[in-house]
């Protein structure tokens, strides 16, 4: 039996893979062959390398703090007010990361299958929803990120149909995009993939908390293969400037896809989708809480509340696509921000500040 | 625990008032819609139109669904959707469209603005098939069969079996502006043509980037679709001439034989880089069912050689349409997206590469192989 309120830490595994696989995997393939061109898959597996570092670096800061949430850690390290001050940041990048996640599906839902619809209607049915996660805690959010993770899975199942298709000569000759074409890959997909900081913050509620570090290794790499084959697939199944001309890669590539009883596949995977996005955004909802609390001396419903607002608004605001580029290109700088130069940043500055006080502690003895 | 419950209770309250909401969207009732099958695309001038759109569409009257056409004349393929609304009764969705058909003098002049518009459409997959039209689409559209079928539904029947199992390659959607877009490939579409109370594939039409340039005959169709990759195939018919010099063989000219159950490989490789050489080995197995004259086929050696006679001959053909394919300057089987993914020149343009393939030479290695004779010997 574990401690009260504390969750196993296996559920690193769902609640990091439902952070990290949302609409980006509908559109990613679009921006990595414009950098590196047929080579992009190099920078798909490049960038999952440098992801599985960052998450060792993570767990080395956590370690140190006891696995504390990051806020925590923050107003450890820098002080009440500094620390708040770089909360306060955090919680506007995954205010940000909601709102494009959010916009985004909707986004597909407008060009798929609904272009009539009302945005506000879907908003609200997730508005709902989450609600109901929140009511529950962590406990809740992380049991329903597995059950959601297990309900999309066979989707995988699916890329038989284009893998038939596809001719994988497309991918010859290896390397032959340059270093920077690669990197510029590389930081396209940085984006996609982040999300995985989300470790930062639900490892405080872990029992046995040594043992996170493995799940998380492990999720990254279930990830990252998943992009891996999904990038090398596109490649084969598409020819080069189709790819560029391409929107939403994967879900034409289900166009394909065709039975008897059933025209278009992807019509269920959009849908399948909203159950992902689901989970995703109760996770970044909790996070956002929690911050904001932490901050601020307000219940946790009012703030939901507030956030709600805040998303209605924006979200409606943004009506064109050019607006929700705008967005995209934002978020995209931000992600590898605050997924990977931070925390290696902070890793840095705890390896720094814990090396000045064994220093000190050494010169007052 | 009792503020959850209340929670949950409101919560489902919302939910289903937002699925009523959400109801309030456009209907779409299956018995008021026009199910267009089938478009076909032709150049005309008629005043300041110059594309007229033909659709098929499947219409409930009497109780029956039948297949209805229509067709208006406009500049753009979606901006006839106006002209079309006046016309019909029902609302018309192209979820459905199995084939779009374009007419010869448009396909010579290049479709792929309205091959673009059938991509960007998130309603229509990419398994539609596309095929050029012998004169208008519009008239091998109203034409009729002797099946008595819709016309839109016998254009597919027609080129999906005729893609699984015979000589026509695939002419869906995603392949056509999967050749169209690569460097160094070029589409190739089927050629329907209207006979007396018929309508058949009479070819393959040869695209040079989005322009229809040449036509194959029923011959090399065989030929371009087996060097293009690993098929099955019906059945092929060789005319061999067998001269006195070989003693296992008596010598007729010209002498049938058609093989059945074909299995065909092809494997192309680039083996000369300044000049492109290309070898390209084939295999055809299959069984020899049919001769013309009466050979003794007892022994290995003479079916051998028959094997040897036959293999000589249709390398002759091979490098003939390999030859015309070059005059022509289209690529369908796409030597030059070969040649690129083996050499590291980066950024190859189709430029670069119509000059290369104008002096690409071709090394063949081709055999035909019978894998038996059928049940006698």
């Amino acid at each position: 039996m574990q401690a009260k309120g504390l969750i196993h830490p296996a559920f690193t595994i769902s609640i990091m893979m439902t952070s990290q696989i949302t609409v980006g995997m509908l559109a990613f393939q679009k921006y990595l062959y414009k950098a590196a061109e047929h080579d992009a898959w190099i920078s798909v597996l490049a960038t999952g390398l440098c992801a599985h570092f960052v998450i060792f670096l993570i767990f080395r800061t956590l370690a140190k703090f006891e696995y504390k949430s990051l806020y925590d850690i923050h107003r450890q390290l820098f002080g009440k007010w500094f620390g708040s001050l770089l909360n306060a940041v955090l919680i506007c990048y995954w205010i940000l990361v909601s709102m494009y996640v959010l916009r985004n599906y909707i986004e597909v839902l407008l060009i798929w299958i609904f272009p009539e619809i009302h945005v506000w209607v879907f908003e609200i049915m997730f508005f709902v929803l989450i609600a109901y996660g929140l009511s529950g805690g962590i406990r809740v959010i992380s049991t329903v990120s597995v059950i959601h993770l297990l309900l999309l899975s066979w989707l995988v199942l699916l890329l038989y149909y284009p893998l038939k298709e596809a001719d994988f000569r497309e991918l010859l000759p290896v390397m032959q995009a340059g270093a920077d074409q690669i990197f510029g890959g590389m930081l396209a997909m940085g984006a996609t993939i982040g999300g995985f900081d989300v470790v930062f913050f639900t490892s405080s509620r872990m029992s046995k908390p040594h043992r996170i570090h493995r799940y998380a290794q492990f999720a990254l790499l279930s990830v990252n293969l998943l992009y891996l084959a999904m990038m090398l697939l596109s490649l084969g199944y598409y020819s080069g400037k189709q790819i560029e001309n391409n929107s939403w890669g994967t879900l034409t590539m289900l166009k394909v896809i065709e039975f008897t009883f059933l025209e278009r596949f992807e019509y269920i995977v959009i849908m399948m989708w909203f159950i992902l996005v689901l989970a995703n955004l109760m996770i970044s909802s909790w996070v956002i809480i929690q911050g904001v609390t932490r901050i601020v001396p307000l219940k946790r419903k009012y703030v939901f509340a507030l956030l709600c607002a805040l998303l209605l608004v924006v979200t409606q605001a943004i009506r064109t696509g050019d607006q929700l580029a705008v967005l995209s290109k934002l978020i995209s700088d931000c992600a590898i921000v605050f997924s990977f130069a931070y925390p290696f940043l902070l890793s840095v500055i705890v390896l720094l500040l814990s090396g000045v006080r064994r220093r000190r502690k050494g010169a007052a003895a | 625990m009792i503020r959850g419950h209340s929670w949950a209770g409101k919560a489902a309250v919302l939910l289903c008032c937002l699925a009523v909401a959400a109801g309030c969207a456009r209907q779409k009732i299956i018995d008021n819609l026009g199910i267009v099958i089938a478009l076909g695309y032709d150049e005309v001038k008629e005043g300041n139109d110059r594309i007229r759109t033909t659709i098929i569409a499947y219409q409930e009257t009497d109780g029956r669904a039948n297949p209805v056409r229509t067709s208006a004349a406009n500049n753009t393929s979606k901006g006839v959707r106006t002209k079309l609304n006046l016309k019909m009764p029902s609302q018309d969705v192209i979820g459905q469209v199995r084939v779009v058909v374009y007419g010869e003098s448009l396909a010579k002049k290049g479709i792929i603005n309205l091959t673009d518009t059938l991509q960007r459409d998130s309603e229509i997959g990419t398994n539609v098939y596309l095929a050029i039209a012998s004169g208008s689409a519009k008239s091998i559209m109203s034409a009729s069969n002797k099946q008595d079928m819709s016309m839109g539904e016998f254009l597919f029947e027609l080129i999906r079996k005729n893609e699984k199992y015979g000589v026509v390659p695939s002419p869906s959607l995603h392949y056509f502006l999967n050749s169209y877009y690569r460097v160094g490939k070029d589409p190739v579409l089927p050629f329907l043509k209207r006979g007396n109370r018929e309508v058949s594939i009479s070819s393959l039409a040869l695209m040079k980037e989005d322009r229809m340039v040449g036509k194959l005959n029923e011959d090399e169709c065989f030929l371009l679709k087996s060097t293009m990759g690993n098929y099955h195939f019906d059945s092929l018919e060789l005319a061999l001439s067998l001269k006195h010099d070989k003693p296992e063989l008596p010598a007729v000219s010209p002498l049938f034989i058609t093989l059945t159950n074909i299995r065909t490989s092809s494997r192309i490789r680039l083996v000369g880089q300044d000049d492109p050489v290309f070898e390209v080995r084939i295999r055809v197995n299959g069984q020899l069912k049919e001769i013309s004259e009466q050979i003794n086929l007892e022994k290995g050696a003479e079916i051998n050689a028959l094997e040897r006679e036959a293999s000589a001959k249709i390398t002759e053909l091979y490098e003939e349409l390999y030859g015309r394919l070059q005059r022509l300057g289209t690529d369908p089987v796409g030597f030059g997206s070969i040649y690129r993914s083996s050499v590291r020149i980066k950024g190859l343009t189709s430029k670069q590469w119509e000059e290369m393939y104008k002096r690409a030479r071709f090394r063949t290695d081709i055999k035909v192989e019978f894998t038996n004779v059928g049940i006698t010997s």
